[in-house]
């Protein structure tokens, strides 16, 4: 099944018990509604039960609907930005992107991501205090002010780069509707 | 020709989309709706147990389970008189709006004012995924070990109350209790830490006056 019909087939809830369904490099089971993954099969026979890789999913439909709606084309990047608190680990992401785009008429597309680091920021010297990552203030080493955490929640996808149809493309889609 | 298109759009906005709606319908029917996060055999399913027996009898409670396989914590919530439903989620790590959604319309539940919701075991995924309640509660045992919170700062920086769980065995592990709690403070200060025991009843009472405050809140808003 082609990418884009398997996206569009498996955005129809099917009722009763799941079906496996193949996208792009990896098995999916598909349960009930569109992009329920209850494991992943590809990269080699491991199963990734991971959410990395819904997120993956979602990202590449916000991108499908994002090109559709500017008429059509091969997505070529997006970026997308990821903060330390949000949960979702940058390589596994990727590496579950790569297993969403394969052998799809997207393969190759990159997954850009944007780290964004949480601040801790003290409203007594109303500045973020420097730290290293990983590692927590209980309060602000300048004034000994209680810190603020702000940011590193971040999971969106900011923008991507396409190459639009073109005209010899749109005559076929066309005659084949 | 290549276009580059601005999207500024949130990852899973498909589910946080739901979650507002599945928050609008507990907010028509002042249901206070708790999502329950941590690692697989921290005590939310005992916690849940002591929880639904000390609360004000007069308060409808339903409870939503999240688990990769078995019916067993929902039987444990429905042994206690209180309607349960089980969702199994085959290996996935964590119960998405949608889940929650299908748990509530096959879950049949009479309109409750409380609903817990248990998510999977598991201190990293559930974090990412609002499923439209009205605040996290992660649950951290005293065996786990006390460097948990900055291990897992995602939950611990959202979660707006934590409860340290299994205090009746401080006394038998390694556990500096201060050091977590000013971890915990560090990554969420405005977060609500509690100390309780499910098994021996110890700090329970704090529990369920903080849900009972909740619900309060809730229903004046």
């Amino acid at each position: 099944m082609p990418r884009d019909e398997a996206l569009r087939a498996s955005a129809t809830p099917t009722g009763g018990s799941g079906r496996r369904m193949e996208i792009g490099g990896g098995k999916f089971e598909i349960r009930n509604s569109k992009f329920e993954i209850a494991g992943v099969v590809g990269l080699g026979g491991y199963t990734y039960p991971v959410h990395e890789m819904g997120i993956a999913i979602e990202v590449y439909r916000t991108c499908r609907e994002t090109i559709e709606e500017h008429g059509g084309g091969r997505l070529q990047g997006v970026r997308l930005a990821v903060g330390e608190l949000s949960a979702v680990e940058p390589d596994l992401l990727v590496s579950a992107w790569e297993a969403v785009v394969f052998d799809s008429p997207d393969a190759g597309a990159e997954l850009e991501v944007r780290w964004c680091p949480a601040l801790q920021f003290c409203s007594s010297c109303d500045q973020a205090k420097e730290r290293s990552e990983g590692s927590w203030m209980r309060v602000c080493p300048d004034c000994g002010f209680p810190l603020q955490v702000s940011g590193g929640d971040e999971l969106d996808v900011l923008d991507l780069t396409f190459e639009e149809d073109g005209p010899a493309d749109a005559e076929a889609f066309e005659s084949e509707r | 020709m290549k276009q580059v298109v601005t999207v500024k759009r949130r990852a899973l906005a498909a589910n946080e989309e739901r979650a507002e709606r599945l928050r609008s319908r507990f907010a028509a029917s002042n249901t206070l709706v708790v999502n329950l996060i941590s690692s697989p055999g921290s005590g939310k399913t005992s916690l849940l147990e002591a929880t639904v027996q000390a609360l004000d009898s007069k308060l409808r409670c339903a409870v939503i389970e999240g688990d990769v396989a078995t019916e067993n914590d929902a039987n444990r919530i429905r042994a206690l008189g209180v309607p349960a439903h089980q969702i199994l989620t085959s290996g996935a790590c964590h119960l998405d709006a949608r889940l929650v959604e299908n748990g509530l319309a096959e879950g049949g539940f009479p309109e409750v004012d409380i609903l817990f919701i248990e998510n999977v075991g598991n201190l990293i995924c559930p974090t990412s995924y609002d499923l439209g309640e009205d605040f996290k509660v992660v649950v951290l045992s005293v065996t786990e070990g006390d460097d948990k919170p900055v291990k897992y700062p995602a939950i611990f920086s959202r979660a707006e109350v934590a409860v340290i769980s299994k205090s009746d065995l401080l006394a038998y592990v390694p556990f500096d209790l201060e050091a977590v709690k000013e971890q915990i403070t560090s990554l969420n200060p405005s977060g609500e830490i509690l100390v309780l025991s499910s098994l021996k009843g110890d700090g329970v009472d704090d529990w369920i006056g903080l849900l009972h405050a909740r619900l309060e809140d809730k229903r004046r808003a």
